[in-house]
């Protein structure tokens, strides 16, 4: 089976090279049906790599030993819902993974602009055709899931019982849904650059593709963060490590083409930065795909360092060089038809909307290199650690919250100073008065009252948007109040979806300020019976229990919380020892919207007497319930509008209008 | 018995990239010079369709609106009449071999 | 490339500066703004860095520097030498030995043990080194043991 899975990976590199030899031959040529033949080996190659998957799983499942590759995630105790997604669990499986939704990207795009704009298809098929033979390149010589040995043992190691966990278990697949969906608008936009066929170079055919992919690259970082948080123990979410920093540079970089974007869309402006904006999202998400594998930044998630790293800083470097030299050769062509109208618009504002995220993503680029560009040029490396981030990050954080209110209050175009004001008059005494009453209420630090203060601004500006346009519907149909909402919301998705998306961000911006500022600690150590208090809550240690589960020894620590005289209930803190010397951890968790109670079992003593670590978070759940709603309004900002205009052609007017 | 199973393998994924070749070319899509002008109606469309809304909901004054709304018309008639000659020269080269038209 | 709309569309709207005085005075105002950011962008970086740099050292640096040799805060990388693990009494203070391969230094840690620490794993910790000796560290990461290095293809196959 293991020859099976490699020939259908060289065979599929060799597929791969073809599509790109004949989409160009094809279009020289001017002969669509070589252009056809290149299009049919993609598909060949899709359904090679879904073939060789297919054994990998098969692999997987059956606990063949025989594979490297299954001996290394695979053990016999270990669940099997586990040994399915331990495919993308190692360094050669994630690649398999990564090229194999790439095909599916690539199939579903290359039938979806075949019919929009069949101009761009050779060379979509080039570019696409390429990247894959990258991958199936290192995946067939370079990093192979299918080596095998001659002697197989008769367990597996399995995976390091960290990654069992349902979050771990989705996170790869949706965050390389996102990595690999920044290839979709890449490829668009290099396309047509190199047709030269349209007007727009693809950037904005390119706009739904790069939605989706900034979605899926969303909730991956939110399964990541809630993975950290509840498996890792060490009571956070996020780190500032440069794996999780390769994720946020595309997100940052791609949430500032979707503003930038609408600008292009109705000004045909800002053309030749939405290009080097795409370009840059599919560089940064392939240089996130670099970090992870090679082990050149210390990072406690790099699998492993190997001479991959060298491969894939090659490939980044002969993509960008590629797409850049096309951007440069049709400069003059994408010149923008307008400029901006007023300083007081929404285009200036995402203008500056762009130009902080853009230096938030540059921030964290540099504190992530940080330590090779330091010893290049000082000699010395030097890291950077979170106070770096957090001291660059927050103010522009600060800056992007104000524009996020300022945003919906301002119109395209040219803004009236008077309606400006009138807009926001309310919101900004709705944000006074909740400063003076957190300060008021005890709250001194500045940043947290300025943080939330500009929160409620931010949700009162959209308040106001949704109630401004009920109005605006209810004046024209009369509708009632609710329906007039849903119509509103139905007939406007792109904007009132944002604007929910908007809202999701407020809340998860809440969960960051209370958590980040407000938690408290303290580390008790405690005999049976004895209780320890924290904040609002008392937690009684119960005793000590041993036991086995899932094949490791589990020390349970009993606990009961209470507030007040209130019984909140039993709750365990665990560490969990495998025979394999790994160690995890099972926090007592109580979520409520208030806080969170966050227990770790530390330590033990032979005597009965436990150290715990209890924590309480505030705020932490609004962070998920910002992921849950952000995630309903990009759902209704993503279903298409149905066409204003009808796709036959349009009946004549005026002169042409001679009977038919 | 696998090598033999891995050639069949090869062999049928070479017929299949290799069989566009021998299939007569299809006709390139009518479709293609009209989706960037529809794209590009649309966008029109949109922008209208909020500057209305802008300017019910008071952002923008009565003088900035008469004005968009005029640019943006002009747009709109400028995009009908080339998808419009587009039609007419897509009719003429289908029914020109039918005869008089 | 072909324009989608061939009609002349007024470029600003009516009212507007001349294109002279507009277009340049546009262009300060954008200048004047990116001016800003990247101005506020390079104060905070500075800054930045003298919050949060660590200079990264190896075992056998750090030991030949010896203690106040400044109390500069440092980044360690190493692995954890067998047999040193020891806690005390409470489970709150972790003691251990960080090697690398040659040289080997005390470290003691009192906060958040990451699962994945175990002796023989490779870690990096932040601290200084205190007058004793003994590396005090504030930071403690831990490395997931490399279980498949293809760096080596051929032995890989």
């Amino acid at each position: 089976m293991a020859d099976l899975g490699r020939f259908a990976l060289l065979a599929a590199l060799v597929l791969a090279l073809y599509a790109m030899a004949a989409s160009i031959l094809g279009a020289r040529r001017r002969r669509p049906e070589i252009a056809r033949s290149a299009t049919h080996a993609l598909i060949a190659v899709a359904s090679l790599e879904a073939i060789a998957a297919a054994v990998l799983w098969a692999a997987l499942a059956g606990r063949d030993y025989s594979f490297r590759y299954v001996v290394s995630h695979v053990r016999d105790a270990q669940p099997f819902i586990y040994n399915l997604t331990s495919f993308w669990g190692g360094m050669e499986g994630s690649l398999l993974l990564w090229a194999l939704i790439l095909s599916g990207y690539t199939l579903a795009a290359l039938r979806s602009i075949g019919r929009t704009r069949p101009p761009l298809v050779p060379a979509l098929t080039t570019v696409f055709g390429g990247i894959s033979a990258f991958f199936l390149f290192m995946l067939a010589f370079v990093t192979s899931p299918f080596t095998t040995s001659p002697f197989p043992p008769a367990d597996g190691r399995g995976m390091n019982p960290l990654l069992l966990n349902p979050w771990m278990a989705i996170h790869p697949p949706t965050l390389y849904l996102g990595f690999v969906g920044m290839t979709v608008p890449f490829a668009i936009v290099t396309a047509g650059l190199a047709a030269g066929s349209v007007d727009d170079a693809g950037v904005l055919l390119a706009r739904r593709w790069m939605l989706w992919a900034w979605y899926c690259l969303t909730m991956g970082l939110m399964f990541g963060a809630k993975w950290s948080y509840v498996v890792l123990g060490w009571g956070g979410y996020w780190a500032w490590d440069p794996v999780e920093n390769a994720a946020l540079m595309p997100w940052l970089v791609a949430t500032a083409f979707l503003h930038s974007v609408m600008i292009q869309e109705r000004r045909q402006m800002l053309t030749r930065w939405n290009v080097v904006l795409v370009i840059l999202a599919f560089g940064l998400s392939i240089f996130g795909t670099f970090l992870t594998r090679s082990g050149v930044l210390s990072s406690i998630h790099s699998f492993t360092e190997s001479s991959l790293g060298a491969f894939f800083l090659g490939f980044l470097a002969l993509a960008l060089l590629a797409a850049f030299a096309l951007a440069a050769w049709r400069w003059d062509e994408l010149r923008g038809r307008h400029e901006l109208d007023a300083a007081v618009s929404r285009e200036s504002a995402f203008v500056l909307n762009n130009v902080l995220f853009l230096a938030v993503a540059f921030s964290v680029f540099l504190g992530t290199v940080f330590p090779i560009v330091s010893a290049a040029l000082a000699g010395r490396a030097i890291n950077v650690g979170p106070p770096f981030f957090d001291h660059i990050v927050v103010p522009f954080a600060f800056g992007i919250l104000f524009l996020m209110g300022i945003g919906p209050a301002v119109a395209w175009r040219r803004a009236s100073p008077d309606g400006l004001r009138r807009s926001l008059q309310a919101p900004a005494a709705a944000a006074v008065v909740v400063g003076l009453a957190l300060l008021a209420g005890g709250m001194r630090a500045p940043g947290p009252v300025l943080a939330f203060a500009l929160c409620v601004f931010v949700a009162a500006t959209i308040a106001v948007e949704f109630a401004g346009g009920v109005r605006v519907r209810r004046a024209h149909r009369g509708e009632p109040p609710l329906r007039a909402l849903v119509a509103l919301v139905a007939h406007n998705r792109r904007r009132y979806g944002g604007y929910i998306v908007h809202l999701g961000i407020l809340l998860l911006f809440c969960g960051i300020t209370g958590s980040s500022v407000f938690a408290s600690q303290r580390v008790v150590t405690l005999a049976p019976g004895q209780a320890a208090t924290i904040e609002r809550y008392r937690v009684r240690f119960d005793g000590l229990l041993q036991s086995t589960r899932g094949g490791a020894l589990a020390i349970t620590a009993r606990l009961r919380v209470f507030e007040g005289a209130h019984d909140l209930g039993a709750f365990a803190a665990r560490r969990n020892l495998y025979l394999t010397g790994d160690v995890t951890t099972d926090v007592a968790l109580r979520s409520t919207p208030r806080d969170d109670l966050y227990v770790t079992l530390a330590g033990w003593t032979q005597t009965g007497r436990a150290t715990l670590r209890l924590l309480v978070n505030p705020l932490v759940s609004w962070m998920w319930a910002g992921g849950a709603l952000l995630t309903l309004g990009a759902v209704i900002a993503m279903i298409p509008e149905h066409r204003l205009v009808p796709r036959t052609a349009p009946a004549f007017r005026g002169a042409w209008s001679a009977g038919e | 018995m696998a090598e033999a199973g891995l050639v069949a393998l090869a062999c049928a994924a070479a017929v299949f990239v290799l069989s566009p070749l021998w299939r007569p070319a299809p006709p390139p899509a009518q479709d293609a010079e009209r989706e960037p002008l529809l794209a590009a109606h649309e966008a029109v469309y949109r922008a209208l369709r909020d500057l209305d809304l802008d300017h019910e909901t008071g952002k923008l004054t009565d003088g900035d609106y008469a004005a968009l709304r005029a640019g943006y018309q002009a747009e709109a008639v400028a995009v009908l009449r080339r998808l419009d000659a587009l039609a007419i020269s897509e009719r003429d080269a289908s029914a020109g071999p039918e005869g008089a038209n | 490339m072909r324009d989608a709309v061939g009609l002349a569309v007024p470029r600003a709207l009516p009212g507007a500066a001349r294109t002279g005085r507009g277009g340049a005075r546009r262009t300060l105002v954008f200048a004047a703004g990116t001016a800003i950011v990247v101005l506020s962008l390079g104060y905070l970086v500075y800054g930045g860095i003298q919050q949060g740099a660590t200079y990264w050292v190896t075992v056998g640096e750090l030991e030949q520097r010896g203690p106040g040799a400044g109390p500069e805060r440092v980044r360690l990388g190493g692995t954890v030498a067998a047999g040193t693990v020891r806690w005390d009494p409470s489970h709150r203070h972790l003691r251990f030995a960080v090697t690398d391969g040659q040289h080997t230094l005390p470290v003691v840690y009192s906060g958040v043990v990451p699962d994945i620490f175990a002796e023989g794993r490779q870690v990096v910790v932040e601290g200084v080194l205190d007058r004793q000796g003994t590396f005090d560290a504030t930071t403690l990461l831990a490395k997931c043991p490399t279980k498949y290095n293809p760096a080596d293809p051929k032995t890989a196959q």
